[in-house]
């Protein structure tokens, strides 16, 4: 069984009187320590789909299940905590939280786990350097630079051993070069750190860096295929 | 009283009355002496004369109608009332306290009570309304972050105490420099009170003395702040649970 296993995914939005289709029957499986990149353009449904897929949306029909949790039998407070321990997310927006440095918004997620602050530092500086940020720990999110924060982002995702992260359009928002920058230091994760990264982009360069492929349009997967490295 | 008389100190002024064999008794007394009072309706209720004198002129011999009592704390009125009940025999004396005397003044005080607890109510009212609007804004304004928390692994449990502390320290602050401000005006006036002449004829017609003199019971004070703790604390909880409910991705949606 696949870390991830999604059956006959539907969601339908209601914008007043129109009814969209977001998805229409979405299966998909995926297993430990992939780097799958959900492509397709712009209303797709692949924000959609990776909400589900973290809890953070419900879908209207179809089963989700992560790392054998079946989200159907859960309640808000038990995703939260799955949410907390076994899943990271990288927004496209960065969303760090302004008011605290690098390293204390790498903290924070362990700090909701109640891990020991020695602990908690340790950890945060670490994973820090993997993603190359050394020397800026005490960094406000506004005094770095936007492939500086999605790094961080990175870094918050991981810092716990999640055993998804979830990353919608994680470059959309960075030139291409930081973009690639980006995807190396996520690639480097997934092969060090064994993580299961599960990222979502219409940009082609990005396509090109993940293993596997999967492509939505109008809110089915018209496409899923491993690419040989 | 001397000038509506046309009279002063040292004149004479006849006293008339009905005496105890309901006859008309007089007699003429020697003004030796006047006083002011707060008001006027207290001057010209009362002639102070010597008891022997009275007893004379009302031809009482020895005896008295009555006996008032002044007790230094009012709300002993009604237990020493009921100890000289239970102490003269009833046959001779009748008890009365001034509530049962002045039934007009009681209803009164009664009717007071009421406006009291109706301004309290209105108050209390109005400062609900603020501290759920407060708190509903520092809410709103940061549906982003409870989202982003929330998207985190931030249980909706730990979300809703986080804005009822919140609301809590804001409560702190407030009865704080509230009880001190009070603390502080009460003190600033109990020394000269607080002065109605400008008021006078309103005040007298109502009965109360031209200068109130706050003072602060301890009593008073534990309620009042008890009350605003607890009622702003349950106000918050709907705002706390409205920042709970709001799934993360309708936060982060949220611009
Ligand atoms: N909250 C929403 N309310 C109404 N329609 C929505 C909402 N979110 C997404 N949609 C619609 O659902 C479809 C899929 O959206 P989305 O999952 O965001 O696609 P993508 O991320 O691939 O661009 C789009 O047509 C979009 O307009
Ligand atoms: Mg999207």
């Amino acid at each position: 069984m696949g870390i991830v296993e999604c059956v006959n995914i539907k969601k339908t939005y209601h914008q007043g009187k129109v009814e969209v289709k977001a998805l229409r029957g979405v299966n998909l499986s995926i297993d430990e320590g992939e780097f799958v990149a959900v492509a397709g353009p712009s209303g797709s449904g692949k924000t959609t789909m990776l909400n589900i897929m973290g809890g953070l949306d419900a879908p209207d029909s179809g089963s989700v299940v992560v790392d054998e949790h079946n989200f159907d039998k859960m309640t808000r407070s038990e995703l939260a905590s799955l949410r907390l321990h076994r899943v990271g997310f990288v927004f496209q927006a960065y969303n760090l939280i302004p008011v605290l440095s690098a390293l204390e918004n790498v903290e924070f997620v362990m700090l909701l786990q109640g891990l020991p602050q020695a602990e908690r530092r340790a950890r945060a500086k670490s994973i820090l350097d993997d993603v190359g940020l050394e020397g800026m720990y005490d960094r406000r999110p506004a005094e770095l630079s936007g492939g500086q924060q999605q790094r961080v982002a990175v870094a918050r995702a991981i810092v716990s051993n999640p055993a998804i992260v979830l990353a919608d359009e994680p470059t959309a928002n960075l030139d291409s070069k930081t973009g690639h920058g980006l995807l190396d230091i996520m690639e480097q994760m997934n092969e060090k750190k064994k993580v299961t990264f599960i990222f979502s982009t219409h940009d082609q360069m990005v396509m090109d860096h993940a293993r596997r492929l999967i492509l939505l349009r109008d809110g089915l997967v018209v496409d899923d295929r491993m690419k040989e490295v | 009283m001397a000038d509506k008389f046309e009279t002063k100190l040292g004149r004479k002024l006849v006293l008339m009355s009905q005496d105890s064999g309901r006859e008309i008794g007089s007699k003429a007394f020697r003004i030796v002496g006047m006083f002011t009072a707060e008001m006027e309706a207290t001057e010209k209720q009362f002639a102070f004369v010597t008891l022997r004198a009275a007893q004379q002129m009302l031809k009482l011999e020895n005896r008295i109608s009555e006996l008032s009592i002044i007790i230094p704390n009012r709300h002993e009125v009604e237990r020493v009332a009921e100890d000289l009940r239970d102490a003269l025999p009833p046959s001779t004396y009748e008890v009365h306290t001034w509530r049962e005397l002045l039934p007009l003044v009681n209803a009164y005080l009664s009717l007071f009570d009421i406006f009291i607890f109706i301004w309290f109510l209105v108050v209390f009212i109005a400062m609900g309304f603020g501290i759920v609007n407060t708190t509903l804004m520092a809410v709103f304004e940061r549906i982003r972050e409870f989202g982003l928390l929330k998207a985190l692994g931030m249980k909706p449990w730990w979300i809703v105490r986080g804005v009822l502390t919140e609301s809590f320290l804001l409560l702190v602050m407030g009865t704080a420099v509230g009880n001190i401000l009070s603390f502080l005006s009460v003190f600033a006036l109990s020394g000269s009170g607080i002065d109605l002449s400008s008021f006078a004829a309103g005040a007298e017609f109502a009965g109360i003395s031209r200068v109130i003199y706050p003072a602060i019971h301890p009593k008073d004070v534990v309620m009042a702040n008890l009350v605003v703790f607890i009622l702003g604390l349950l106000v918050s909880v709907y705002p706390a649970a409205k920042a709970a409910r709001f799934t993360p991705v309708e936060a982060l949606a949220h611009t």
